[in-house]
């Protein structure tokens, strides 16, 4: 890390950036939201971006977008202190394919810049592993840049069946090593993931994953659409947290046209999101239980997770919460007497959640399959940017509902659960504990309804840049989007939580005993289809 | 470890009674629009117009309804003139909704069907079949619905109805998602490693080649284009009812 004497203070960033490269960075405002925009040469960025995530800042995501003249590359921040969103921002010509990467000195862009490496054929220089990431090697030409503005995402475009002779590029080679692959399809109902073991006897030294077989150009299919069709897509990349996302999605909508929803909108929106983290937090749980055998618990949670499957259906007439959330409010409003059962389940879900709890936390051949196993330190969550439940169970203080407050939460009435091991177990005390939480909030929010309209008056076809962003249960997920003269979507980044915690599967996966493989991917709690798009 | 059973035998039992009587708790299914009849023919022109899937048809005076691409988003219900498309003007005051006519809902789940000639598991098989999963870029809701089939509510075991990790065992092929590019090879060589005779199920409206999002080249449109299907499960996701009842179809066991 680069030494900053500087005072540490948000507002000083500015001043630090002109001190040192003087007019060489041009800070503006930031498009899409409050914030802060740096603007520097290619050569700059990731000496500037050291700079920015060096005050505890997270890093957001990093957006290309292929103008008409050029090439634009927004490498995203955020943090509870001003200027809140900052964006390091690199202007190019057409014709410039290649760019310092970011990656050494900001390792949480790792993915990000490989992503972009695949999708649209630019090259990070410096960048240790770039190649066979979203399109497969084996299964497409290297040409294929689908995210090109060239690119025609409709017409079918031929691919190679698999190679089963495929090896990544870089293996474990040393006697008595051998790699067994796991995956795609494997044992259990699962997401199709692809994981190579690289083991010695019963112990694993490492463990690869090779994800995206359910890569369906999201980013891409939202392109050209108006802003509400779009909405139907974002919230269904990943339908197991859809009410997050789609929030995130259209938060970005309305900040690009500039309009506040009403108070009875952002509150609803909070408690509903808070539903979605309960149910999610139970199957996590349910997940953790399953993994280690212990037949009765998995099946307490799961019979709490199908109970709140039912109250969403009951208030939202959709057990996912699909279709509720539109840019510029909600798309129905909510019936108070069935939101108010929905409430009185959740109460029950608390109390049955706690009993099992405790009954978890006195049994003893539970609690040894967890502790200490995938293990996450806090340092390794802060530099790989994980984030969520996985993050505050390494000891990350970071929840989006209290740093960057959206909706109708309250930062100051929310208690953010925090564990320091990092290992199984916590990660299992701070779903219970988040659980606990968002009953708590939910029961306030649906009980201090304010009355009014619930939807925006207006619907607006206005071009612009929005950020939009929400503490989804599995972290922060964010979206940007630039809207066109016709209102409809031109560019839309979407950084989905599992797309930065699918880190924590090598860093938790480090010689570890074979059989512990379930229980540590239980207890991560990762999504593919997030992570997929 | 004494404690959980004795837990286990003490807690009540949620199991549904279906197929042995209908499920009818709140919250089980969607639900889903069946086709109505409006006072003309306008105004059955605007009530189809308000399906973002284009799910519904208008036929003179009614509106007929294709499930496999409704998604269940309730734009379409009378009084819900939907958020996207509401009047600039009037759409800020919910009430102002009220009245606008739409489609009749049935809260039911029983929607899957035979896409040929229905050709159940030979009777040998029927007492216990055994399924496989397949998630071939599905967006997790289908695949939970799944899970939740083989858990305390629904507890499709008590059926004979059981999930296998090995296609060599299975007997039905049970797919979620559209189909992905890069999900075709091992959806393909799972089907080909399953022994005859072998049912295809296929769930979800992107799995039937309607989701949401218009085909790209890497999204699928659809397992159709890939396997022998037998039994669809429209819904978005299905309901475990409806799935349930797919399966029932392809056992032998349906109605």
């Amino acid at each position: 890390m680069t030494a900053s004497t500087e005072p540490r203070s948000g507002s000083d960033i500015r001043e630090q950036v002109r001190l040192r490269w003087g007019n060489q960075v041009r800070p503006a405002p930031l498009e899409g939201g409050r914030g802060l925009s740096l603007g520097c040469a290619p050569d700059l960025v990731p000496e500037v971006c050291e700079i920015v995530s060096d005050r505890g800042r997270a890093f957001g995501g990093l957006v290309v977008e292929e103008a008409r003249v050029g090439w634009t590359l927004r490498y995203l921040f955020y943090g509870a202190k001003e200027p809140g969103w900052v964006e390091v921002r690199t202007d190019a010509d057409r014709s410039r394919r290649t760019y310092p990467t970011v990656s050494t000195s900001v390792h949480a862009a790792d993915w990000h810049e490989r992503e972009a490496e695949d999708l649209y054929g630019l090259v990070f220089e410096g960048h240790p592993r770039l190649g066979d990431f979203v399109l497969h090697d084996d299964e497409w030409e290297e040409s294929v840049e689908p995210m090109r503005r060239a690119f025609d995402p409709s017409q079918a475009h031929r691919h190679r069946r698999y190679d089963p002779d495929w090896r990544p590029l870089r293996l474990v080679r040393a006697e008595g090593v051998f790699v067994q692959p796991v995956g795609p399809v494997f044992s259990g109902i699962h997401e199709p993931v692809q994981f190579l073991l690289e083991s010695i006897g019963e112990d694993v030294l490492r463990t690869v994953p090779r994800l995206f077989f359910k890569y369906r150009a999201i980013e891409k299919g939202l392109e050209g659409l108006e802003p509400s069709e779009a909405t139907l897509v974002a919230e269904r990349f990943a339908a197991t947290t859809a009410f997050a996302h789609a929030l995130a999605f259209c938060r970005a909508v309305e900040a690009a046209w500039g309009v506040e929803v009403p108070i009875r909108v952002a509150t609803l929106r909070a408690a509903l999101a808070e539903l979605e983290r309960l149910r999610h937090h139970a199957r996590a749980i349910q997940s953790i239980c399953a993994s280690t055998g212990l037949a009765v618990p998995a099946s307490q949670v799961a019979v709490v997770e199908e109970d709140l499957l039912r109250a969403s259906g009951l208030v939202a007439g959709h057990r996912y919460l699909f279709g509720l959330v539109v840019p510029g409010g909600l798309s129905r409003d909510v019936d108070e007497t069935r939101l108010n059962a929905a409430v009185r389940v959740s109460s029950l879900v608390a109390r049955r959640l706690e009993e099992i709890e405790g009954g978890l936390m006195t049994t003893s051949s539970f609690l040894d399959r967890l502790e200490e196993v995938g293990r996450v330190g806090k340092e390794e969550a802060l530099e790989h940017g994980l984030v969520g439940p996985l993050s505050r169970a390494s000891g990350v203080d970071r929840d989006l509902r209290r740093d960057r407050p959206y909706a109708g939460y309250d930062p100051d009435a929310i208690s953010v659960p925090l564990r320091t091991e990092g290992d199984g177990l916590a990660r299992l005390r701070v779903l219970f504990a988040e659980a606990r939480e968002s009953v708590r909030l939910f029961g306030e929010l649906s009980g201090s309804l304010p009355p009014g309209p619930v939807l925006h008056p207006r619907t607006l076809t206005a071009e612009g840049v929005g950020i939009g962003w929400a503490e989804a249960p599995r972290g922060a997920s964010i979206a940007w989007v630039r809207l066109d003269d016709d209102g409809r979507v031109a560019r839309c980044r979407l950084v989905p939580p599992s797309f930065a915690n699918w880190h924590a599967l090598h860093l938790a996966t480090e010689g570890f005993a074979f059989q512990d493989f379930p229980i540590i991917l239980a207890s991560l709690g990762l999504s593919v289809a997030e992570c997929d798009r | 470890m004494s404690t959980w059973f004795g837990w286990g035998l003490r807690s009540p039992v949620v199991t549904t009674a279906a197929p042995r009587r209908e499920e009818d708790a709140p919250g089980v299914t969607p639900g889903r629009p069946v086709p109505t009849r409006f006072a003309d023919e306008s105004e059955a022109r605007a009530v189809a117009e308000r399906c973002p899937t284009k799910a519904l048809r208008p036929e003179g005076s009614a509106v007929e309804v294709e499930l496999a691409r409704c998604i269940h988003c309730g734009r379409c219900r009378p009084g819900d003139s939907g958020g996207a498309n509401a009047d600039p003007d009037a759409g800020a005051d919910a009430d102002s909704n009220v009245g606008v006519p739409g489609m009749e809902w049935r809260a039911d789940y029983q929607w899957a069907r035979w896409t040929c000639e229905p050709r159940p598991l030979p009777r040998e098989f029927r007492g216990s079949v055994h399924i496989r999963v397949v998630d071939a870029g599905d967006c997790g809701a289908c695949l939970n619905e799944v899970h939740q089939l083989f858990q305390p509510h629904y507890s499709i075991h008590r059926l004979g109805l059981f999930h296998t990790p090995t296609p060599r065992k299975a007997d039905i092929l049970l797919v979620v998602g559209s189909g992905t590019a890069q999900m075709e090879s091992p959806l393909l060589e799972t089907f080909r490693a399953m022994p005859d005779p072998v049912r295809v199920v296929v769930a979800g409206a992107c799995a039937l080649g309607s989701a949401v999002l218009s085909p790209t080249f890497v999204s699928g449109d659809g397992v159709g284009r890939l396997l022998p299907v037998d039994v669809v499960v429209p819904g978005h996701p299905p309901p475990p009812m409806a799935i349930l009842q797919g399966l029932l179809l392809a056992a032998g066991r349906g109605p």
